[in-house]
């Protein structure tokens, strides 16, 4: 039987395996949108499909998005994006057309929109 | 909630329990719609699932208290079996909204490669069965943006045909 430890052992191998795959991709921009059960109530399943929409209709390359746990904003569903070499912009209170915002604006034009970030 | 979410908070918490296999069941019941998550990995604190319930502050046990509020408050009914070596929760919900179960597949894309994600889903016209370690055999290159699209097209088409709508 494996203990936790071993367990733990095995996901970290696992996951440095993945991080290696994607990382062929050079300056790769990071989604995490906060999955808690109150950024649930409040829309992260369609924050999260609102922007593989917008990723893959506009064909944009080189975007992760992923789950992450909650994310701690007031307002939610929060979403945390990280272009390569920037530190982490965490916004909150989002929705499909703000998604939109983001992508145009802060993904593609490397300028984070203010009016959502968390303060 | 609509069942769909419901079912994504089951899943982190098995991602949180480092699951390495996660089982989704929809089945469509005589009286309503049935959702059994079950897992390997490493349970679920039972204190921590009485505070839930109790309505204090317990993160892991939110999702299920939110759950079992959702299924008994629709004249549903919830159960959940937690051991070291495994979780196991059951619902049944009456005329609460299946919602977009491809939507809420592909939140775990990320995840899929390192914990294998296996649902199926059974009702009179049919079943279906989506598992992850065929993402790349039956829809395309695990990297691409455009295969999650595939996927949560082909599993919210098929299981509102399977369900009608329900």
């Amino acid at each position: 039987m494996k203990s936790i430890a071993d367990i733990n052992a095995i996901r970290e191998k696992m996951q440095s395996k993945v991080f290696i795959r994607d990382n062929t991709k050079e300056g790769e921009t990071h989604v995490f949108v906060g999955m808690g059960t109150v950024g649930l109530q409040s829309g992260a399943v369609e924050v999260f499909n609102a922007f593989v929409d917008e990723i893959s209709s506009r064909l944009i390359k080189n975007v992760r998005i992923s789950r992450a746990g909650s994310i701690e904003a007031k307002e939610q569903p929060a979403v945390e994006v990280v272009l390569p070499g920037k530190a982490p912009v965490t916004y909150a209170g989002l929705n499909a057309d703000k998604v939109k915002v983001i992508v145009e604006k802060h993904i593609l034009g490397g300028e984070p929109v203010t009016e959502y970030i968390v303060k | 909630m609509e069942i769909s979410k419901h079912l994504v908070d089951l899943v982190v918490n098995s991602l949180e329990a480092l699951a390495k296999h996660v089982l989704i069941m929809l089945a469509e019941e005589e009286d309503g719609v049935s959702l059994e998550v079950s897992d390997d990995g490493f349970g679920i604190n039972e204190e921590e699932v009485r505070k839930a319930f109790a309505g204090e502050k317990a993160p892991r046990g939110k999702g299920l208290a939110c759950l079992k509020q959702t299924a008994e408050g629709s004249g549903g009914e919830f159960a959940y079996r937690s051991t070291e070596k495994g979780t196991v929760v059951r619902a049944l919900f009456k005329g609460v909204p299946l919602g977009k179960v491809g939507d809420a597949l592909i939140v775990f894309w990320q995840e899929m490669p390192i914990t294998v994600i296996t649902l199926s889903a059974v009702t009179k016209k049919g079943g279906f069965v989506f598992d992850s370690r065929l993402i790349e055999t039956k829809y395309g290159a695990y990297s691409d943006t455009e295969t999650m699209v595939k996927v949560r097209k082909d599993v919210n088409y098929t299981l509102t045909n399977l369900f009608g709508g329900k």
